[in-house]
């Protein structure tokens, strides 16, 4: 072979052109160059660097180049419309709008399939849960909720819940310790929801009932969901105390990051607030650090603590809805420090001495036996409460709980002794009425709501003009 | 703002040049193979200035040419196509029609096989006798041993499988062993009657 086509070539090489025939050819062509000439852009054009190839085009497409360069590049562009920018402006769809199933089916399917880790996935359906529900959101406001729709967000939520503990489920099987922590994270996501809807609810109580309706809907499946999988993990432990420390890091390093991202544009309280609620966070980290492995199980109650938290924090931060219909107080409550429990307490100390010295003064003037009777016994009680409280400031809350209930016996009784004062005529059932209060709440220690109630109830039983009276 | 001029100046030449290179490079081994194809000199030179101002006009007209060779050979290869037309002598169809060669046998898919054969067959009375084949087959033979292509390269200018051509190749070298032989044989009777016609 090599013989054969060595010598044929060889042979083949006598057929050439001669010199003069070259150049003749040479300036021909030239000639022809300079009548056909490049454009002018061409002649700036640059060809270094290029990596097009030159496909060896059929006759086919020679007949119709421009044709096959316009069809080339208008597909390209279709396929770019296609691929990115249809996605990419579907990210914004709602519910009924055209784009919405390139949302829910193609971008979130594709995102899911992508994700491998099952921790990963778990977060991301949290995600989709937080995203149906915004949408939903959205279009309540927009008054384009129907019952249709409000069902499909509703069986939405219901799916996405129920792939999240079937992944966190998956994830039991291989990492327990992983399970249960996806777990505190997804429930404090329905959780926060849910009481987010339900806010939404009240506030819209008299706005419209299809709000309500919707809300309390998907606030429903998300209670559903959620005693569900605290019923799933009712058996499971807590996970070692090195994985829950990795995840509230992970956790707080996100919420820094949110924190960072919305210094900008976030109001000055909505800042104080979530300011304050990382320190506290912090703290308690610290206290985890100081405890030694003796207690371990304290500093995991506290790291699982941190990890709510901080899933909480990050929830109020992303979702704008649930920033502007949950108080964060009652979200996550503020952590005091010692310092400003000290500083409590003898607020509260002081605060309390002064409403029973009030009691004391003003219980003189009054001439009813039985009413007086009454006060005696109140002031008693309110007397016996605040040598206890005294005892136990060391532990806050125990101290919190006794004089709030304190502070309302004194404030029961001081409505009495106003009642007395206005309306003499009724004083002995309002004596009789005050004076079972003031025992139930004394047994109870109950906070705040009961004080409105009874003041309710005690306005109701008094004669109209009581109205101004009330403080 | 004079770096800019230099560079504009410098890619001025830019298309020209790149056209001009490859002109130098390739001009010998278009018109050899435009020779063997058509066997007419004149035209072969007619045929290798019309490659390269078509390629030309494809340059004006924005194509961008990364590779010239098998550029230029399938323009070159497209104009004897059309000269071929031209002349009737044969037509294309009924040239195709002659020969099916969709498929082949095992033995001349095997590049081992035309190794074999063409060891068999002498370079130089082939040369001489590529004329004589159909062109169908003279194509791939100048192709695949004047200008050296691979099989696929082949396949991309003529647009038919790389079987196909394996195939054709090996069924010209069969021809031309053919021909050789047949060739030698009419020389060895020629010399054998001259010597009787001597001896008498």
């Amino acid at each position: 072979m090599k013989r054969f086509s060595e010598q044929l070539y060889k042979q083949s090489t006598s057929v050439k052109l001669q010199e003069a025939e070259k150049r003749e050819l040479r300036e021909r062509l030239v000639s022809y160059m300079e009548y056909h000439p490049l454009s002018a852009e061409m002649k700036a054009e640059s060809v270094v660097g290029r990596e097009v190839t030159a496909i060896p085009v059929s006759a086919t497409f020679k007949a119709l180049p421009t044709a096959f360069l316009t069809s080339f590049k208008s597909s390209a562009l279709a396929a770019v419309v296609m691929l990115v920018v249809l996605p990419f402006v579907a990210e914004k769809a709602i519910p009924g709008d055209t784009l919405y199933a390139i949302k829910v089916q193609f971008n979130e399917e594709l995102r899911s399939t992508l994700t491998f880790d099952t921790y990963q996935k778990v977060e991301w359906e949290m995600k989709l849960v937080n995203r149906r529900i915004s949408e939903a959101r959205l279009l309540a406001n927009e008054g384009r909720l129907t019952e249709e729709v409000e069902a499909e967000v509703a069986q939405a939520v219901k799916t996405h819940t129920v792939n999240a503990q079937r992944e966190i489920e998956e994830l039991r099987l291989n990492d327990a310790d992983g399970a249960t922590i996806a777990s505190i994270a997804l429930d404090t996501t329905l959780e926060v929801q849910s009481n987010s809807l339900r806010g939404v609810a009240d506030i819209s109580l008299n706005k419209s009932s299809s709000t309500k309706s919707q809300s309390n809907l998907i606030a429903n499946v998300l209670d559903e969901s959620l005693s569900l999988s605290e019923a799933n993990n009712a058996s499971s432990t807590l996970p070692s105390r090195s994985k829950l420390m990795a995840r509230a890091e992970q956790n707080t390093t996100r919420v820094y990051e949110l924190l960072d991202s919305v210094k900008q544009s976030a109001p000055a309280e909505q800042l104080t607030n979530v300011t304050r609620r990382i320190q506290d966070i912090e703290r308690m980290i610290q206290s985890v650090m100081e405890l030694d492995e003796t207690n371990d199980d304290e500093a995991k109650l506290l790291l699982v603590g941190v990890i709510q938290r901080t899933q909480k924090l990050i929830i109020y931060m992303t979702e704008l809805e649930v920033t502007n219909t949950v108080d964060i107080e009652s979200l996550i409550p503020v952590v005091l420090t010692k310092t400003e429990e000290y500083t409590e307490v003898s607020n509260l100390t002081v605060k309390l001495d002064q409403k029973i010295s009030l009691i004391q003064e003003q219980s003189v003037q009054v001439k009813d036996i039985e009413v007086s009777k009454k006060l005696a016994q109140s002031l008693s009680d309110l007397l016996e409460q605040s040598a206890l409280a005294a005892s136990s400031t060391n532990d806050f809350n125990v101290f919190k709980n006794i004089v709030k209930g304190a502070l309302v016996i004194a404030d029961e009784t001081l409505l009495i002794i106003e009642q007395y004062k206005i309306n003499e005529v009724d004083v002995v059932d309002v004596a009789e009425l005050s004076t079972t209060t003031v025992s139930d709440v004394t047994k109870d220690n109950i906070g705040a709501t009961s004080t409105s109630e009874t003041k309710i109830k005690v306005q109701a039983e008094t004669s109209s003009g009581s109205k101004s009276v009330l403080y | 703002m004079a770096g800019d001029q230099d560079k504009s100046t410098q890619s001025v030449s830019d298309h020209e040049t790149r056209f001009l290179k490859a002109f130098e490079e390739y001009n010998d081994a278009l018109f050899r193979h435009a020779t063997l194809r058509i066997s007419d000199r004149e035209k072969a030179i007619d045929l290798v200035h019309d490659t390269f101002t078509k390629v030309w006009s494809y340059i004006r007209d924005g194509y961008q040419i990364d590779s010239f060779r098998p550029f230029l050979y399938k323009v070159l290869n497209n104009l004897i196509i059309d000269e071929y037309r031209k002349r009737k002598e044969m037509s294309l169809d009924a040239l195709l029609e002659i020969e099916g060669v969709d498929e082949g046998s095992f033995d001349e898919l095997s590049e081992s096989t035309v190794e074999m054969l063409a060891a068999t067959i002498d370079g130089k009375k082939a040369f001489e006798l590529l004329e004589e084949l159909p062109d169908q087959y003279r194509e791939v033979i100048i192709l695949r041993f004047v200008d050296q292509l691979g099989p696929r390269e082949i396949s991309n200018l003529i647009e038919e499988s790389e079987n196909v051509i394996s195939v054709r190749i090996h069924r010209g070298l069969k021809l031309l062993r053919q021909k050789i032989e047949s060739k030698d044989e009419y020389a060895e009777e020629y010399r054998k009657t001259q010597a009787k016609l001597k001896t008498l």
